[in-house]
């Protein structure tokens, strides 16, 4: 049953389907929120105002954070409160967040988890001088006795602190198992298990805090990828890497240190210490894989494009400097193909591959934007440089999804312009999703023509004094600066949707797929959760299907991460994943040229 | 009717339709019209054009991807068919390829294209071309213009090597190197040593042009 979110003071109408929080209705509505607990509901900072006919009763965390005058007035925490029925909600400007948007919620994945270590709490004998039995020995012979695990054994930098564990627990110790392996032993306590997943993008890491036995995120945070400063191409950096050892050798210790300082806090912020990460799971691109791990990547960088390794990894974090306990393990799912790394093998498995029949497209946009198809059993992937026009880079007035970007663009019947902006307040410039609609509306307002040319003469459009033809957005006012779209600026994006477009239809081709067989798009990355799906398909970014069939799964790649690193049976799962995944190279497919032109020019009517 | 079949390959030429443009090539062939004629006032003129349209910002890049398509493939039938070294008409040789490691070739299409509306014999070696390829074409067809492609970062400095071997080989002095491709710059051919920088296809037709 279909319902509309209004929000205020944006105006954003949202359409939905299902029943949502209001924190996800939000961020699909590019809205910020405030969410410093990662929608655990434990900060109170998301606070809307709700009307709506039917809503579930306030939760306990309500009654606590909220006053009881705001609760009267019809206050709720936007992550604890679901909407099913016409609403509108009122966030005001205290509950959105500044800064770049960096997205890390995803969709609720169930997650049946199989952790990979285990948590025994063992009680020894002290030694004496009529038993001096090694302190291995000791906890050995408890864990043989009482829980029938034989030959366990510990890897030096866990036996380092043996001695301090045991002495400073009494005697008691609570072991962490991997199989035989002790990990990790601390005095006294059980602590709550917990790992972290990682998802390490190009231009962002996002890292979760995961509770083991459930699951269940307890923080998230993401932070740019310190990479940035070598460029803000894989290439660049890789290039980098390449020509200078020390290069290589500084970008994968700035990797890691932002790894370590992010989980740090996250740690920090749950009462517990890097020291208590039993488990961690990293996913990245090819190069980033490459990168971390400090693997050469010339054979990587230059046709015909091969890594290392498409295996996956499982080693002892100590080896690349991780801040975990003592012997813990990092588990590097396997990359795919060239660039196509085991982020979208995350994808992949947070997407639902493999678990059934239905005929689904992925697509992960972003600097990089990687496609997969599955359709009759088989499973094809490929990668773009769709660019970072999406992402609001190389459009003169871009930027990324941050307070004062221009996000939705909305062309009235007499011409007129309406834009939201983030966070409300003064059009600073616009963003990813605001271009996307932008072009939308001016297609269908035939300001634009199927070329993607700016038509001379329409309201609106004009000439700079540099020849270069711009359609008006915003007025420029006292406080206000003129903001405008450039024919370059569309070209950019034509260029970009060209790309993915392309990618698209190629691999529909291979499969022999036309656009009504798909049952399911699934759109991947904050970009795919702020684009409005209904401007995607009039811009020609995505075919003609029922929107219905669209959705959002935000940062796949994260929860794919989360899913192999709470779950043994997940990894092995991802394993015959990627076995089944066939990788096109676009850049040798025939016809490719074919494919990017028509994938370049908009829609008819 | 001569002249309207130059203006009907003319036409599907500029407007990227490359079926029409081998079927009319092949329709004027049959009807006995010269292939030079065909070549020049046919396909020649129709990808002039796209360039002229592309100039005025009226053409975009797959406008002008489509009518370098249509362009190709009316050359591939038309070339077999010219006499030995005719067409040419005393046109100055340019010998291009994309650099080894390197597959991108739209790129060179589209500057292939321009060149060729623009009166240059292309002799197009290719992608992904090794070094001692370019120095073996360098000797055998001692163009005018050697030009090289590249569309990576990492590849682009296959360059430089090329250069160094075209000095060596007493070769340097005997042509112009112009290069391209996106991540080049007018800094990074004055750090090979090249004698131009093409910026884009129009840029480079312009820039040949004056070389």
């Amino acid at each position: 049953m279909t319902y509309t979110i209004e929000f205020e003071p944006s105006g954003i109408r949202l359409l939905c389907e299902e029943p949502v929080t209001i924190s996800d209705a939000a961020r699909r509505a590019g809205i910020s929120l405030r969410s410093e607990c990662g929608g655990k509901g434990t900060c109170g900072k998301c606070q809307v105002r709700v009307q709506s006919n039917t809503l579930p009763p306030l939760t306990e965390t309500e009654h606590e954070l909220l006053a009881s005058s705001q609760i009267a007035d019809n206050w709720r925490l936007a992550c604890r409160t679901a909407i099913s029925t016409n609403a509108s909600v009122y966030v005001p400007a205290p509950s959105t967040s500044k800064g770049p948007v960096i997205q890390l919620d995803s969709l609720a994945i169930s997650i049946e988890p199989h952790p990979s270590v285990r948590t025994l709490l063992v009680e020894v004998s002290p030694p004496s001088l009529v038993d001096q039995q090694s302190d291995l020995h000791r906890i050995a012979r408890v864990l043989k006795r009482s829980h029938g695990i034989e030959k366990v054994w510990a890897s030096p930098t866990v036996l380092r602190t043996l001695p301090g564990a045991l002495r400073d627990g009494d005697w008691k110790v609570a072991t962490i198992l991997r199989d035989r392996e002790i990990i990790a032993a601390y005095a006294g306590t059980i602590h709550r298990p917990v790992g972290l997943a990682v998802d390490v993008g190009t231009t962002k890491l996002a890292c979760y805090l995961v509770e083991l036995e459930t699951g269940r995120v307890l923080a998230a945070k993401g932070t740019m990828n310190p990479q940035l400063s070598y460029g803000e191409d894989v290439i660049s950096r890789l290039k980098a890497a390449m020509d200078d050892p020390a290069s290589a050798s500084k970008i994968q210790q700035m990797t890691v240190e932002a790894i370590n300082a992010v989980s740090s806090e996250l740690c920090t912020v749950q009462g517990l210490a890097p020291e208590h990460l039993l488990d961690i799971c990293l996913v990245g691109n090819t190069a980033m894989h490459h990168l971390l791990l400090g693997l050469p990547v010339r054979a990587l960088a230059v046709s015909p494009f091969v890594p290392t390794t498409t295996s996956s990894l499982e080693f002892y974090t100590v080896l690349l400097g991780l801040h975990t306990a003592p012997g813990a393990y990092a588990f590097l799912p396997a990359p795919i193909a060239g660039f196509v790394g085991s982020d979208h093998l995350a994808v992949l498995l947070a997407a639902g591959f493999g678990e059934d029949n239905r005929t689904r497209l992925v697509i992960d946009i972003g600097t990089n934007t990687e496609l997969a198809l599955q359709a009759g059993g088989k499973i094809v992937s490929c990668s773009t440089a769709s660019g970072p026009a999406f992402e609001g880079a190389h459009i003169s007035q871009g930027m990324r999804a941050a307070p004062g970007a221009i996000q939705r663009v909305n062309i009235k019947a007499d011409g007129t312009v309406r834009c939201d902006v983030i966070g409300g307040g003064q059009a600073v410039g616009i963003c990813g999703s605001g271009v996307l609609d932008a072009i939308a509306e001016m297609r269908a307002a035939g300001i634009l023509n199927e070329r993607g040319r700016l038509v001379r003469g329409r309201p609106g459009a004009r000439l700079q004094d540099d020849g270069m033809p711009v359609f008006q957005l915003v007025q420029s006012d006292k406080d206000q600066r003129d903001i405008a779209i450039t024919q370059k600026d569309i070209d950019q994006v034509l260029l970009a949707k060209g790309a993915i477009r392309a990618g698209m239809d190629i691999l529909m081709s291979h499969l022999k797929v036309a656009a009504p067989d798909i049952d399911e798009i699934s759109l991947a990355g904050a970009f795919g959760t702020y684009l409005d799906p209904l401007n995607a398909v009039r811009i020609g970014l995505l075919p003609q299907i029922p929107l219905s069939r669209i959705r959002a799964i935000g940062n796949a790649a994260g929860a794919g991460a989360r899913m192999m690193l709470a779950s043994v049976e997940a990894r092995q799962r991802s394993e015959r994943l990627a076995r089944q995944v066939d990788y096109l190279e676009l850049t040798v497919y025939p016809a490719f040229s074919k494919f990017f032109v028509a994938g370049i020019r908009l829609p008819t009517g | 009717m001569s002249e309207d079949l130059y203006k009907a390959i003319s036409k599907a030429v500029m407007e990227g339709e490359d079926g029409e443009a081998t079927r009319r090539v092949n329709e004027a062939l049959k009807a006995g019209l010269p292939p030079i004629e065909v070549m020049h006032r046919g396909i020649v003129a129709g990808i002039s054009k796209a360039g002229e349209l592309w100039k005025a910002n009226e053409y975009f890049l797959p406008d002008v991807i489509m009518a370098a398509d249509a362009f190709k493939a009316a050359m591939a039938i038309i070339k077999p068919r010219l006499e030995e070294g005719e067409g040419v008409r005393k046109s100055k040789k340019v010998v291009m390829g994309v650099v080894q490691g390197d597959v991108h070739d739209l790129g060179k299409s589209l500057v292939i294209a321009m060149l060729t509306s623009a009166g240059f014999e292309v002799i197009d070696l290719g992608i992904d071309v090794p070094l001692q390829k370019f120095i073996d074409a360098a000797r055998e067809h001692q163009p005018h213009i050697l030009g090289l492609g590249a569309y990576m970062t990492t590849t682009m400095l296959e360059m430089k090597g090329i250069i160094a071997e075209l000095e060596k080989q007493g070769l340097r002095r005997k042509l112009k190197v112009m290069v391209g491709g996106v991540p080049t710059s007018q800094e990074f051919a004055d750090q090979v040593g090249a004698d131009a920088w093409g910026k884009d296809a129009l840029d480079a037709m312009q820039k040949a042009l004056r070389l």
